[in-house]
Protein backbone atom coordinates (compact mmCIF):
# COMPACT_ATOMS: atom_id res chain seq x y z
CA UNK A 1 0.00 0.00 0.00
CA UNK A 2 1.54 3.47 -1.18
CA UNK A 3 1.57 6.64 1.28
CA UNK A 4 -1.02 8.09 -1.07
CA UNK A 5 -4.62 6.82 -0.98
CA UNK A 6 -6.72 8.27 -3.74
CA UNK A 7 -5.10 9.32 -7.09
CA UNK A 8 -6.39 12.92 -6.22
CA UNK A 9 -3.94 12.73 -3.53
CA UNK A 10 -1.01 10.98 -5.65
CA UNK A 11 -1.61 14.11 -8.51
CA UNK A 12 -1.46 16.65 -6.38
CA UNK A 13 1.78 15.61 -4.60
CA UNK A 14 2.95 14.74 -7.82
CA UNK A 15 2.32 18.64 -8.46
CA UNK A 16 4.22 19.65 -5.95
CA UNK A 17 7.60 17.83 -7.39
CA UNK A 18 7.22 14.96 -4.53
CA UNK A 19 9.93 12.46 -6.26
CA UNK A 20 8.02 9.36 -3.80
CA UNK A 21 5.07 10.73 -5.02
CA UNK A 22 6.12 10.80 -8.78
CA UNK A 23 7.81 7.18 -8.06
CA UNK A 24 4.17 5.96 -6.35
CA UNK A 25 2.48 7.41 -9.82
CA UNK A 26 4.67 5.42 -12.14
CA UNK A 27 5.21 2.21 -10.02
CA UNK A 28 1.03 2.00 -9.96
CA UNK A 29 0.88 2.35 -13.25
CA UNK A 30 3.51 1.26 -15.35
CA UNK A 31 2.98 -2.31 -15.53
CA UNK A 32 -0.45 -1.31 -17.12
CA UNK A 33 0.62 1.11 -19.68
CA UNK A 34 4.00 -1.63 -20.54
CA UNK A 35 0.89 -3.57 -21.23
CA UNK A 36 -1.06 -1.34 -23.74
CA UNK A 37 1.67 -0.46 -25.42
CA UNK A 38 3.36 -3.33 -25.88
CA UNK A 39 -0.13 -4.37 -27.72
CA UNK A 40 1.12 -1.81 -30.10
CA UNK A 41 4.40 -2.47 -30.93
CA UNK A 42 5.39 -6.26 -29.79
CA UNK A 43 8.59 -5.24 -28.90
CA UNK A 44 9.86 -4.95 -25.53
CA UNK A 45 12.86 -2.37 -26.55
CA UNK A 46 10.68 -0.02 -28.77
CA UNK A 47 8.08 -0.63 -25.50
CA UNK A 48 10.48 0.67 -22.78
CA UNK A 49 11.51 3.57 -25.15
CA UNK A 50 7.42 4.37 -25.70
CA UNK A 51 7.26 4.70 -21.97
CA UNK A 52 9.76 6.44 -21.20
CA UNK A 53 8.79 9.16 -23.72
CA UNK A 54 5.03 8.34 -21.73
CA UNK A 55 5.91 8.95 -18.59
CA UNK A 56 7.86 12.42 -19.04
CA UNK A 57 4.58 13.74 -20.87
CA UNK A 58 2.73 11.96 -18.18
CA UNK A 59 4.41 14.32 -15.59
CA UNK A 60 5.10 17.04 -17.71
CA UNK A 61 0.92 17.74 -19.06
CA UNK A 62 -0.17 16.21 -15.52
CA UNK A 63 -0.97 20.03 -14.14
CA UNK A 64 -4.38 19.55 -17.25
CA UNK A 65 -5.78 16.19 -16.10
CA UNK A 66 -9.07 16.80 -15.12
CA UNK A 67 -10.10 14.50 -11.99
CA UNK A 68 -13.93 15.41 -13.27
CA UNK A 69 -13.11 14.10 -17.28
CA UNK A 70 -12.02 10.28 -16.02
CA UNK A 71 -10.10 8.52 -14.24
CA UNK A 72 -6.18 8.70 -14.01
CA UNK A 73 -5.28 5.41 -15.72
CA UNK A 74 -7.87 6.33 -18.33
CA UNK A 75 -6.04 9.69 -19.19
CA UNK A 76 -2.35 7.85 -19.36
CA UNK A 77 -3.59 5.55 -21.33
CA UNK A 78 -4.24 8.11 -23.79
CA UNK A 79 -1.08 9.57 -23.45
CA UNK A 80 0.51 6.50 -23.92
CA UNK A 81 -1.04 5.04 -26.55
CA UNK A 82 -0.85 8.60 -28.71
CA UNK A 83 2.89 7.82 -27.59
CA UNK A 84 2.98 4.38 -29.16
CA UNK A 85 0.77 5.98 -32.75
CA UNK A 86 3.49 8.65 -32.94
CA UNK A 87 6.33 6.17 -32.80
CA UNK A 88 4.71 3.82 -34.83
CA UNK A 89 3.67 6.57 -37.36
CA UNK A 90 7.56 7.44 -37.60
CA UNK A 91 7.83 4.11 -39.77
CA UNK A 92 6.88 5.36 -43.69
CA UNK A 93 4.10 3.72 -45.26
CA UNK A 94 2.96 2.24 -42.01
CA UNK A 95 -1.08 3.59 -42.23
CA UNK A 96 -1.90 2.72 -46.22
CA UNK A 97 -5.78 4.76 -46.89
CA UNK A 98 -7.28 2.00 -48.21
CA UNK A 99 -10.29 3.94 -50.52
CA UNK A 100 -12.10 1.21 -51.78
CA UNK A 101 -12.33 -1.06 -49.38
CA UNK A 102 -15.64 -3.02 -48.09
CA UNK A 103 -16.35 -3.32 -44.34
CA UNK A 104 -17.60 -6.71 -43.96
CA UNK A 105 -20.32 -6.50 -41.38
CA UNK A 106 -19.32 -8.96 -38.38
CA UNK A 107 -21.22 -11.82 -39.09
CA UNK A 108 -19.90 -13.94 -36.53
CA UNK A 109 -19.10 -11.56 -33.14
CA UNK A 110 -16.39 -13.23 -30.67
CA UNK A 111 -16.96 -12.74 -27.20
CA UNK A 112 -13.64 -11.09 -26.87
CA UNK A 113 -13.74 -10.46 -23.00
CA UNK A 114 -14.35 -14.44 -22.29
CA UNK A 115 -11.63 -15.59 -24.28
CA UNK A 116 -7.95 -15.51 -21.78
CA UNK A 117 -5.99 -12.67 -22.69
CA UNK A 118 -2.85 -14.40 -22.49
CA UNK A 119 -3.14 -15.97 -25.98
CA UNK A 120 -4.86 -13.47 -27.42
CA UNK A 121 -1.96 -11.14 -26.87
CA UNK A 122 -0.04 -14.16 -29.01
CA UNK A 123 -2.66 -13.73 -31.69
CA UNK A 124 -2.76 -10.22 -32.11
CA UNK A 125 1.33 -9.75 -31.96
CA UNK A 126 0.33 -12.08 -35.27
CA UNK A 127 -1.09 -9.79 -36.98
CA UNK A 128 0.32 -7.07 -38.84
CA UNK A 129 1.14 -3.72 -37.69
CA UNK A 130 -1.73 -2.09 -39.44
CA UNK A 131 -4.41 -4.56 -37.80
CA UNK A 132 -3.40 -4.69 -35.11
CA UNK A 133 -2.74 -0.80 -33.94
CA UNK A 134 -7.09 -1.03 -35.37
CA UNK A 135 -8.02 -3.85 -33.67
CA UNK A 136 -6.41 -2.31 -30.19
CA UNK A 137 -7.81 1.06 -30.69
CA UNK A 138 -11.35 0.02 -31.44
CA UNK A 139 -12.17 -3.42 -29.61
CA UNK A 140 -9.38 -2.75 -26.45
CA UNK A 141 -9.55 0.77 -26.03
CA UNK A 142 -12.84 1.61 -26.80
CA UNK A 143 -11.91 4.27 -29.53
CA UNK A 144 -14.82 4.99 -32.00
CA UNK A 145 -14.05 5.04 -35.65
CA UNK A 146 -14.26 8.08 -36.39
CA UNK A 147 -11.53 8.89 -33.25
CA UNK A 148 -9.24 6.59 -34.80
CA UNK A 149 -9.69 8.23 -38.24
CA UNK A 150 -8.38 11.60 -36.59
CA UNK A 151 -6.00 9.58 -34.75
CA UNK A 152 -4.25 8.09 -37.35
CA UNK A 153 -5.59 10.59 -40.01
CA UNK A 154 -6.98 8.15 -42.63
CA UNK A 155 -10.31 7.92 -43.20
CA UNK A 156 -13.50 6.54 -41.40
CA UNK A 157 -13.75 3.68 -44.17
CA UNK A 158 -9.93 2.49 -43.79
CA UNK A 159 -10.27 2.07 -39.91
CA UNK A 160 -13.51 -0.31 -40.54
CA UNK A 161 -11.58 -2.39 -43.01
CA UNK A 162 -8.59 -2.67 -41.05
CA UNK A 163 -10.71 -4.25 -38.14
CA UNK A 164 -12.96 -6.52 -39.86
CA UNK A 165 -9.72 -7.80 -40.96
CA UNK A 166 -8.14 -7.97 -38.17
CA UNK A 167 -11.29 -10.06 -36.48
CA UNK A 168 -11.42 -12.05 -39.39
CA UNK A 169 -7.65 -12.83 -38.87
CA UNK A 170 -7.99 -13.63 -35.39
CA UNK A 171 -11.23 -15.79 -35.16
CA UNK A 172 -9.58 -17.91 -37.48
CA UNK A 173 -6.73 -18.22 -35.81
CA UNK A 174 -8.69 -18.98 -32.52
CA UNK A 175 -10.76 -21.54 -34.74
CA UNK A 176 -7.81 -23.12 -35.80
CA UNK A 177 -6.48 -23.18 -31.74
CA UNK A 178 -9.29 -24.57 -30.20
CA UNK A 179 -9.89 -26.73 -33.41
CA UNK A 180 -6.10 -28.40 -32.31
CA UNK A 181 -7.24 -28.15 -28.41
CA UNK A 182 -10.25 -30.84 -29.41
CA UNK A 183 -8.36 -32.98 -31.52
CA UNK A 184 -5.85 -32.94 -28.18
CA UNK A 185 -8.68 -33.53 -25.83
CA UNK B 1 -14.14 -4.94 -23.89
CA UNK B 2 -13.18 -3.23 -20.70
CA UNK B 3 -13.11 -6.53 -19.29
CA UNK B 4 -10.38 -7.58 -21.65
CA UNK B 5 -8.54 -4.84 -21.07
CA UNK B 6 -8.20 -5.25 -17.81
CA UNK B 7 -7.13 -8.75 -18.59
CA UNK B 8 -4.29 -7.24 -20.60
CA UNK B 9 -3.53 -4.63 -17.93
CA UNK B 10 -2.63 -7.33 -15.50
CA UNK B 11 -0.74 -9.58 -17.74
CA UNK B 12 2.76 -10.12 -16.19
CA UNK B 13 5.45 -8.22 -17.97
CA UNK B 14 9.68 -9.17 -17.35
CA UNK B 15 10.69 -5.84 -18.12
CA UNK B 16 13.15 -3.67 -16.45
CA UNK B 17 10.93 -1.14 -13.65
CA UNK B 18 14.38 1.23 -12.93
CA UNK B 19 15.84 1.38 -16.69
CA UNK B 20 12.73 2.92 -17.55
CA UNK B 21 12.67 5.08 -14.44
CA UNK B 22 15.81 6.69 -15.01
CA UNK B 23 15.25 7.83 -18.38
CA UNK B 24 12.26 9.10 -17.74
CA UNK B 25 12.01 12.93 -17.15
CA UNK B 26 10.47 13.99 -13.91
CA UNK B 27 9.85 17.86 -12.87
CA UNK B 28 12.20 18.92 -10.30
CA UNK B 29 11.63 20.45 -6.73
CA UNK B 30 13.26 24.11 -7.54
CA UNK B 31 14.16 24.52 -3.73
CA UNK B 32 16.87 26.20 -2.83
CA UNK B 33 17.30 24.81 0.53
CA UNK B 34 17.50 21.27 -1.17
CA UNK B 35 20.54 22.10 -3.07
CA UNK B 36 21.99 23.79 0.02
CA UNK B 37 21.49 20.43 1.72
CA UNK B 38 22.73 18.49 -1.01
CA UNK B 39 25.79 20.49 -1.17
CA UNK B 40 26.34 20.45 2.51
CA UNK B 41 26.22 16.79 2.06
CA UNK B 42 28.83 16.78 -0.38
CA UNK B 43 30.93 18.65 1.51
CA UNK B 44 31.13 16.85 4.67
CA UNK B 45 31.65 13.69 2.94
CA UNK B 46 34.92 15.35 1.23
CA UNK B 47 35.82 16.80 3.89
CA UNK B 48 35.42 13.14 5.82
CA UNK B 49 37.37 11.63 3.77
CA UNK B 50 40.12 14.24 3.80
CA UNK B 51 39.78 14.45 7.34
CA UNK B 52 40.29 10.36 7.66
CA UNK B 53 43.02 10.57 5.33
CA UNK B 54 45.35 13.01 7.48
CA UNK B 55 44.46 10.99 10.87
CA UNK B 56 45.54 8.19 9.61
CA UNK B 57 48.73 9.30 8.55
CA UNK B 58 48.84 11.10 12.04
CA UNK B 59 47.94 8.00 13.57
CA UNK B 60 50.18 5.83 11.62
CA UNK B 61 52.99 8.30 12.63
CA UNK B 62 52.52 8.35 16.46
CA UNK B 63 51.89 4.66 16.39
CA UNK B 64 55.48 3.87 14.90
CA UNK B 65 56.92 6.57 17.42
CA UNK B 66 55.20 4.48 20.44
CA UNK B 67 56.64 1.86 18.72
CA UNK B 68 60.37 3.20 18.63
CA UNK B 69 59.95 4.10 21.96
CA UNK B 70 59.14 0.42 23.20
CA UNK B 71 61.38 -0.78 21.00
CA UNK B 72 64.19 0.54 22.83
CA UNK B 73 64.78 -0.84 26.44
CA UNK B 74 64.64 -4.58 26.65
CA UNK B 75 61.82 -6.28 28.44
CA UNK B 76 63.95 -6.54 31.67
CA UNK B 77 63.84 -2.97 32.12
CA UNK B 78 60.25 -3.66 33.24
CA UNK B 79 58.33 -0.99 31.34
CA UNK B 80 55.26 -2.07 30.58
CA UNK B 81 55.56 -5.51 32.94
CA UNK B 82 55.54 -3.27 35.76
CA UNK B 83 52.62 -1.19 34.43
CA UNK B 84 50.76 -4.16 34.51
CA UNK B 85 52.11 -5.24 37.63
CA UNK B 86 50.60 -1.93 38.90
CA UNK B 87 46.99 -2.31 37.24
CA UNK B 88 46.73 -6.03 38.61
CA UNK B 89 45.55 -5.63 42.13
CA UNK B 90 43.10 -2.74 41.01
CA UNK B 91 41.26 -5.17 38.94
CA UNK B 92 39.39 -7.97 40.77
CA UNK B 93 39.56 -11.21 39.53
CA UNK B 94 37.19 -12.69 37.49
CA UNK B 95 35.85 -16.02 38.53
CA UNK B 96 34.74 -17.77 35.09
CA UNK B 97 32.24 -20.34 34.31
CA UNK B 98 33.44 -22.44 31.76
CA UNK B 99 30.04 -22.68 29.93
CA UNK B 100 29.28 -18.97 30.15
CA UNK B 101 32.52 -17.41 29.61
CA UNK B 102 33.35 -19.99 26.60
CA UNK B 103 33.27 -16.75 24.15
CA UNK B 104 35.45 -14.55 26.18
CA UNK B 105 37.87 -17.35 27.31
CA UNK B 106 37.71 -17.98 23.90
CA UNK B 107 39.11 -14.63 22.46
CA UNK B 108 42.25 -14.91 24.91
CA UNK B 109 42.39 -18.30 24.07
CA UNK B 110 42.75 -17.71 20.24
CA UNK B 111 45.69 -15.13 20.99
CA UNK B 112 46.83 -17.28 23.35
CA UNK B 113 47.43 -20.49 21.30
CA UNK B 114 48.29 -18.86 18.12
CA UNK B 115 50.62 -16.81 19.36
CA UNK B 116 52.42 -19.77 21.17
CA UNK B 117 52.65 -20.71 17.54
CA UNK B 118 53.71 -17.63 16.22
CA UNK B 119 56.67 -17.16 18.99
CA UNK B 120 58.72 -19.47 17.74
CA UNK B 121 58.54 -18.74 13.80
CA UNK B 122 56.13 -15.46 13.30
CA UNK B 123 55.46 -16.00 10.04
CA UNK B 124 54.11 -19.25 10.35
CA UNK B 125 50.58 -18.16 11.63
CA UNK B 126 49.18 -15.03 13.46
CA UNK B 127 45.58 -14.13 14.30
CA UNK B 128 45.71 -11.20 11.86
CA UNK B 129 47.12 -13.35 9.38
CA UNK B 130 43.59 -15.46 10.06
CA UNK B 131 41.46 -12.28 10.32
CA UNK B 132 39.47 -12.25 7.06
CA UNK B 133 38.29 -9.30 5.45
CA UNK B 134 34.49 -9.57 3.46
CA UNK B 135 35.01 -8.32 0.18
CA UNK B 136 33.00 -4.85 -0.37
CA UNK B 137 29.78 -5.84 -1.75
CA UNK B 138 29.64 -4.33 -4.85
CA UNK B 139 26.84 -5.28 -6.52
CA UNK B 140 24.56 -3.99 -3.63
CA UNK B 141 27.07 -0.82 -3.56
CA UNK B 142 26.44 0.22 -6.67
CA UNK B 143 22.54 1.26 -7.06
CA UNK B 144 22.78 5.14 -7.00
CA UNK B 145 21.79 6.34 -10.23
CA UNK B 146 19.23 8.97 -8.39
CA UNK B 147 20.57 11.96 -8.99
CA UNK B 148 21.83 13.32 -12.16
CA UNK B 149 24.03 16.02 -13.18
CA UNK B 150 23.39 15.76 -16.82
CA UNK B 151 23.73 11.69 -17.36
CA UNK B 152 25.93 11.10 -14.31
CA UNK B 153 24.86 11.23 -11.09
CA UNK B 154 27.23 12.69 -7.69
CA UNK B 155 25.79 10.87 -4.22
CA UNK B 156 26.68 11.24 -1.01
CA UNK B 157 25.74 8.36 1.32
CA UNK B 158 25.79 6.28 4.34
CA UNK B 159 27.63 2.19 4.32
CA UNK B 160 26.75 0.14 7.01
CA UNK B 161 28.28 -3.50 6.87
CA UNK B 162 29.45 -6.19 9.34
CA UNK B 163 30.44 -9.78 8.93
CA UNK B 164 31.55 -13.28 10.13
CA UNK B 165 34.40 -15.40 9.34
CA UNK B 166 33.35 -19.04 10.22
CA UNK B 167 37.17 -20.66 9.68
CA UNK B 168 38.67 -19.06 12.67
CA UNK B 169 35.50 -17.15 14.29
CA UNK B 170 36.39 -13.61 13.73
CA UNK B 171 34.03 -10.79 14.13
CA UNK B 172 34.57 -7.90 11.55
CA UNK B 173 32.33 -4.56 11.49
CA UNK B 174 32.57 -1.82 10.20
CA UNK B 175 30.51 1.26 11.75
CA UNK B 176 28.81 3.91 9.31
CA UNK B 177 30.95 6.05 6.93
CA UNK B 178 30.10 8.59 4.35
CA UNK B 179 30.29 7.50 0.82
CA UNK B 180 30.75 9.51 -2.36
CA UNK B 181 29.85 7.60 -5.86
CA UNK B 182 29.96 9.44 -9.11
CA UNK B 183 28.55 7.08 -11.68
CA UNK B 184 27.18 7.52 -15.38
CA UNK B 185 23.48 6.92 -15.90
CA UNK B 186 21.86 4.52 -18.43
CA UNK B 187 22.40 0.81 -19.29
CA UNK B 188 25.77 0.79 -19.54
CA UNK B 189 26.81 2.56 -16.20
CA UNK B 190 30.68 3.13 -14.65
CA UNK B 191 30.93 4.41 -11.01
CA UNK B 192 33.74 5.94 -9.41
CA UNK B 193 32.94 5.03 -5.19
CA UNK B 194 35.09 6.93 -2.44
CA UNK B 195 34.34 5.57 0.66
CA UNK B 196 35.51 6.17 4.54
CA UNK B 197 34.35 3.64 7.65
CA UNK B 198 35.49 2.07 10.62
CA UNK B 199 36.73 -1.06 10.86
CA UNK B 200 36.81 -3.28 14.18
CA UNK B 201 38.15 -7.09 14.41
CA UNK B 202 37.30 -8.78 17.35
CA UNK B 203 38.24 -12.51 17.97
CA UNK B 204 36.07 -15.41 19.31
CA UNK B 205 37.27 -18.75 19.90
CA UNK B 206 37.62 -21.70 21.91
CA UNK B 207 40.57 -21.14 24.53
CA UNK B 208 41.36 -23.85 27.51
CA UNK B 209 43.71 -22.49 29.86
CA UNK B 210 42.54 -20.58 33.13
CA UNK B 211 42.51 -17.12 32.45
CA UNK B 212 42.21 -15.09 35.64
CA UNK B 213 42.41 -11.73 34.92
CA UNK B 214 42.06 -9.73 31.48
CA UNK B 215 42.59 -6.76 29.89
CA UNK B 216 41.65 -5.99 26.13
CA UNK B 217 41.21 -3.28 24.00
CA UNK B 218 39.98 -3.28 20.44
CA UNK B 219 40.35 -0.23 18.44
CA UNK B 220 38.17 0.34 15.42
CA UNK B 221 40.16 2.52 12.71
CA UNK B 222 39.25 4.33 10.13
CA UNK B 223 39.30 2.56 6.69
CA UNK B 224 39.05 3.71 3.18
CA UNK B 225 37.94 2.16 -0.16
CA UNK B 226 38.62 3.91 -3.71
CA UNK B 227 36.29 1.47 -6.39
CA UNK B 228 35.69 1.70 -9.89
CA UNK B 229 32.77 -0.51 -11.53
CA UNK B 230 31.28 -1.25 -14.38
CA UNK B 231 27.87 -2.57 -14.90
CA UNK B 232 25.24 -3.84 -17.77
CA UNK B 233 21.72 -3.95 -17.61
CA UNK B 234 20.63 -6.76 -19.65
CA UNK B 235 17.16 -7.92 -20.50
CA UNK B 236 14.87 -9.60 -17.56
CA UNK B 237 16.71 -6.91 -14.59
CA UNK B 238 19.83 -9.30 -15.48
CA UNK B 239 22.78 -7.51 -14.19
CA UNK B 240 26.41 -7.47 -15.51
CA UNK B 241 28.99 -5.97 -13.63
CA UNK B 242 32.76 -5.91 -13.49
CA UNK B 243 34.57 -4.13 -10.49
CA UNK B 244 38.16 -3.79 -8.68
CA UNK B 245 38.44 -2.53 -5.93
CA UNK B 246 41.13 -0.79 -3.01
CA UNK B 247 41.07 -0.53 0.23
CA UNK B 248 43.18 0.02 3.17
CA UNK B 249 43.00 -0.65 6.82
CA UNK B 250 44.19 -1.46 9.80
CA UNK B 251 43.92 -3.00 12.90
CA UNK B 252 45.13 -2.34 16.49
CA UNK B 253 44.23 -5.02 18.69
CA UNK B 254 46.46 -5.03 22.86
CA UNK B 255 45.28 -7.61 25.58
CA UNK B 256 46.88 -8.23 28.76
CA UNK B 257 45.80 -11.76 30.56
CA UNK B 258 47.24 -13.40 33.41
CA UNK B 259 46.91 -17.24 32.56
CA UNK B 260 47.07 -20.05 35.64
CA UNK B 261 48.86 -23.33 34.77
CA UNK B 262 49.59 -25.98 36.62
CA UNK B 263 52.87 -25.12 37.14
CA UNK B 264 53.06 -21.20 36.94
CA UNK B 265 51.41 -18.06 36.85
CA UNK B 266 51.45 -16.00 33.60
CA UNK B 267 51.14 -12.45 32.71
CA UNK B 268 51.61 -11.80 29.12
CA UNK B 269 50.46 -8.45 27.25
CA UNK B 270 49.79 -8.31 23.59
CA UNK B 271 49.55 -5.26 21.28
CA UNK B 272 49.01 -5.97 17.62
CA UNK B 273 49.17 -3.33 15.13
CA UNK B 274 47.93 -4.31 11.66
CA UNK B 275 47.94 -2.72 8.09
CA UNK B 276 45.97 -3.77 5.34
CA UNK B 277 46.03 -2.86 2.03
CA UNK B 278 43.74 -4.70 -0.28
CA UNK B 279 42.61 -5.32 -4.23
CA UNK B 280 39.93 -6.89 -5.08
CA UNK B 281 38.95 -7.55 -8.71
CA UNK B 282 35.56 -9.10 -9.30
CA UNK B 283 33.00 -10.32 -11.60
CA UNK B 284 29.47 -10.66 -11.09
CA UNK B 285 25.99 -11.69 -12.41
CA UNK B 286 22.73 -10.71 -10.79
CA UNK B 287 19.25 -9.75 -11.23
CA UNK B 288 16.33 -7.84 -9.71
CA UNK B 289 13.03 -8.66 -8.70
CA UNK B 290 9.98 -6.85 -7.93
CA UNK B 291 7.88 -7.26 -5.59
CA UNK B 292 4.82 -5.06 -4.64
CA UNK B 293 7.02 -2.89 -2.96
CA UNK B 294 10.12 -4.19 -2.65
CA UNK B 295 12.86 -5.13 -4.47
CA UNK B 296 14.90 -8.28 -3.84
CA UNK B 297 18.29 -8.23 -5.24
CA UNK B 298 20.40 -11.73 -6.12
CA UNK B 299 23.56 -11.98 -7.67
CA UNK B 300 26.88 -14.64 -7.60
CA UNK B 301 30.33 -13.74 -8.71
CA UNK B 302 33.99 -14.86 -8.57
CA UNK B 303 36.74 -12.87 -7.83
CA UNK B 304 40.48 -12.67 -6.97
CA UNK B 305 41.77 -10.82 -3.79
CA UNK B 306 45.58 -9.66 -3.09
CA UNK B 307 46.31 -8.40 -0.32
CA UNK B 308 49.33 -6.99 1.92
CA UNK B 309 49.49 -7.51 5.50
CA UNK B 310 52.03 -5.48 7.72
CA UNK B 311 51.91 -7.08 10.99
CA UNK B 312 53.44 -5.09 14.12
CA UNK B 313 53.67 -7.08 17.27
CA UNK B 314 54.43 -6.40 20.63
CA UNK B 315 54.84 -9.61 23.12
CA UNK B 316 55.73 -9.16 26.78
CA UNK B 317 55.58 -12.62 29.10
CA UNK B 318 56.20 -12.46 32.77
CA UNK B 319 56.06 -15.38 34.74
CA UNK B 320 58.56 -17.72 36.83
CA UNK B 321 60.01 -19.42 34.01
CA UNK B 322 59.58 -17.38 30.64
CA UNK B 323 60.31 -13.30 30.61
CA UNK B 324 60.79 -11.99 26.48
CA UNK B 325 59.76 -9.79 24.25
CA UNK B 326 59.41 -9.66 20.61
CA UNK B 327 58.80 -7.10 18.64
CA UNK B 328 59.11 -6.05 14.53
CA UNK B 329 57.20 -5.72 11.45
CA UNK B 330 56.18 -8.88 9.41
CA UNK B 331 55.07 -8.61 5.47
CA UNK B 332 52.55 -11.33 4.32
CA UNK B 333 51.29 -10.98 0.86
CA UNK B 334 48.48 -13.22 0.21
CA UNK B 335 45.95 -14.36 -2.72
CA UNK B 336 42.82 -15.30 -2.53
CA UNK B 337 40.25 -16.66 -5.24
CA UNK B 338 36.73 -16.57 -4.22
CA UNK B 339 32.76 -17.41 -5.47
CA UNK B 340 30.18 -14.78 -3.79
CA UNK B 341 26.20 -15.16 -3.37
CA UNK B 342 24.53 -12.34 -2.37
CA UNK B 343 20.77 -11.60 -1.63
CA UNK B 344 19.27 -8.07 -0.75
CA UNK B 345 16.10 -6.90 -0.20
CA UNK B 346 15.33 -2.65 -0.47
CA UNK B 347 13.02 -0.57 -0.86
CA UNK B 348 13.16 2.76 -2.99
CA UNK B 349 11.90 5.35 -1.44
CA UNK B 350 10.96 8.36 -3.75
CA UNK B 351 13.53 8.95 -6.75
CA UNK B 352 16.36 9.59 -4.82
CA UNK B 353 17.00 7.50 -1.81
CA UNK B 354 16.28 4.04 -1.50
CA UNK B 355 17.56 1.49 1.44
CA UNK B 356 18.57 -2.04 1.52
CA UNK B 357 20.08 -4.52 3.20
CA UNK B 358 21.35 -7.84 2.42
CA UNK B 359 23.67 -11.11 3.20
CA UNK B 360 26.47 -12.31 1.18
CA UNK B 361 28.48 -15.70 1.51
CA UNK B 362 32.00 -15.86 0.27
CA UNK B 363 34.19 -18.71 -0.25
CA UNK B 364 38.02 -18.42 -0.96
CA UNK B 365 40.97 -20.44 -1.65
CA UNK B 366 43.95 -18.57 -0.30
CA UNK B 367 46.71 -19.64 -2.93
CA UNK B 368 49.27 -18.58 -0.40
CA UNK B 369 48.38 -20.26 2.72
CA UNK B 370 50.00 -23.75 3.60
CA UNK B 371 47.69 -24.75 6.50
CA UNK B 372 43.96 -24.04 6.44
CA UNK B 373 43.50 -22.60 2.77
CA UNK B 374 39.96 -22.69 2.37
CA UNK B 375 37.90 -19.76 3.59
CA UNK B 376 34.05 -19.07 4.03
CA UNK B 377 32.86 -15.61 5.25
CA UNK B 378 29.24 -14.55 5.72
CA UNK B 379 28.61 -10.89 5.61
CA UNK B 380 25.38 -9.36 7.15
CA UNK B 381 23.26 -6.31 7.51
CA UNK B 382 24.54 -4.42 4.24
CA UNK B 383 22.97 -1.62 4.61
CA UNK B 384 23.09 1.98 2.33
CA UNK B 385 21.29 4.84 2.17
CA UNK B 386 21.83 7.35 -0.52
CA UNK B 387 20.29 10.70 -0.72
CA UNK B 388 20.54 13.76 -3.19
CA UNK B 389 19.17 15.94 -4.93
CA UNK B 390 18.83 16.16 -8.86
CA UNK B 391 20.56 18.48 -11.02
Amino acid sequence: MGKFVTDKELVIACLKCDPAAQWELYNKYVQAMYNTVYRYTCNHQDTQDILQNGFTRVFKHLKNYDESKGQLLSWIRKIHVRCALDFLKKRKSFFEEIEEGLALPDQNPTAWEELEAGYILKFIEELTPRDRVIFNMRQIEGYSHEEIAEMLAININSSRVYLARAKKMLREKISAYQARLSIVQ
Amino acid sequence: MSELREKFDQLPQDFDRMAIWNGIEKPKRQMFPYRILWVLLLLIGFSGVFWGINQYNKSTLDKNKVFVEKAVPSFGQKSDSSRLSMDLPQLAPIEMDSNAALAMEGHIGLLENEFSLAYPKPKAVSPKEEASFIASNEFFNSQSQHVYIGSWNLNPGVDLSTAISSDFYVFESADPGPVLSLSKVGRNRLSIRAGLGRHQTTFVSAGEEDIRWREKLEEAQLDYSLGLRYEREFKHQLLFSLSTTYKLYKDNIQTSYLRETEEQKVLESYELYNHYHLFTAQVELGRRFYLKDFFWDVSAGLGLQLKQITETDFFVSEGELASEVQIGEIYTNSRDVYTSLQTAIGRQIGDRIFIRTGLQLNSGIDLSAKEAPLQHRMGAGNAFVEAGIRF
